[in-house]
């Protein structure tokens, strides 16, 4: 799923493993998230957003649209 | 075969190779040293079982050098830099060791007969009993200090190397019942699982991307 995760966290200034410690996960996470190879579980998600203090679907992009 | 490779793809397939060169060059080796004096290496049940160990065996090693020496360790293993490699020392350490424990007790499995032999079964059993027992602390240890991804992905590969495995062991097994084949060893089955496994394991981090080279 693309999102702008890597936008959001070099607003901040932060490296990747500077974002990782304050998610509590790996570098690898982060670098894998960014780079569209693995889509985060919800907790994660929200965890990012939260970080972010944007919504959590400004951070993911989804293009479904739900049927009329 | 280099230019019709993209450079991702083309270090890939050098790491790939070069394992595979290692690997085989390290079981002529173990066979060559060993001179039949540890079982018979033309033996189905002796053999895949050395050649899960080595495996499992070599990885560990590979990955114990790049902990050890971070500076090579930040070109041998996927990481970013030699930061990543400190930081994730103690997961990395961790695996390393698992992988070396696995591939001992591989070994031992293989080469019990031999072993009991000379001395005797109870120090066989113990001895493989012991390194079972540190493999399931460090599994159950390393287990707590997974981050998302690395759940994700050994319950993927778990599951990819369970489908295969019982499609492999499920189709001899059957062959078998039916007369249509000998029945394997089950340190056999135990070696094949163990090396579908590792396949798996390479099979779902490489269908994400995640064997490529990082880019930040």
């Amino acid at each position: 799923m693309e999102n702008r995760l890597k936008e959001r966290r070099e607003l901040k200034g932060w490296s990747q493993g500077e974002l990782a410690r304050r998610l509590g996960v790996s570098r690898q996470t982060v670098n894998a998230v960014e780079t569209d190879k693995y889509d985060p579980s919800l907790p994660l998600a929200l965890r990012m957003a939260k970080l972010f203090a944007v919504p959590v679907d400004q951070l993911f992009l989804d293009s479904w649209q739900p049927e009329d | 075969m280099d230019k019709l490779l993209p450079s991702p793809t083309r270090r890939i397939v050098r790491q790939v190779a070069t394992g595979a060169i290692v690997g085989a060059a390290a079981t002529g080796l173990f066979l060559f040293l060993a001179d039949g004096k540890l079982g018979n290496f033309a033996d189905l049940s002796v053999a895949l079982p050395v050649a899960a160990g080595l495996s499992y065996g070599l990885i560990g090693l590979f990955v114990a050098l790049g902990v050890a020496a971070p500076r090579a360790g930040a070109a041998l293993l996927n990481v970013e830099d030699e930061a990543e490699v400190r930081e994730q020392r103690p997961m990395l350490s961790s695996g390393a060791l698992a992988c070396i424990l696995l591939g001992l007790f591989m070994i031992e499995l293989a080469v019990a007969p031999a072993l009991a032999a000379s001395l005797g079964p109870v120090t066989t059993g113990l001895i493989a009993g012991a390194t079972l027992l540190a493999l399931i602390v460090i599994w159950m240890r390393e287990s707590s200090r997974m981050d998302e991804l690395n759940k994700q992905l050994s319950l993927e590969a778990t599951a990819l190397g369970f489908n295969i495995a019982c499609l492999l062991l499920g189709g001899l097994g059957i062959l078998a019942a039916l007369g249509r084949t000998i029945a394997i060893e089950p340190v056999t089955a135990l070696a094949a699982i163990a090396l579908v496994q590792l396949v798996a394991i390479f099979w779902v981090a490489g269908r994400r991307g995640l064997l490529a080279p990082r880019r930040a």
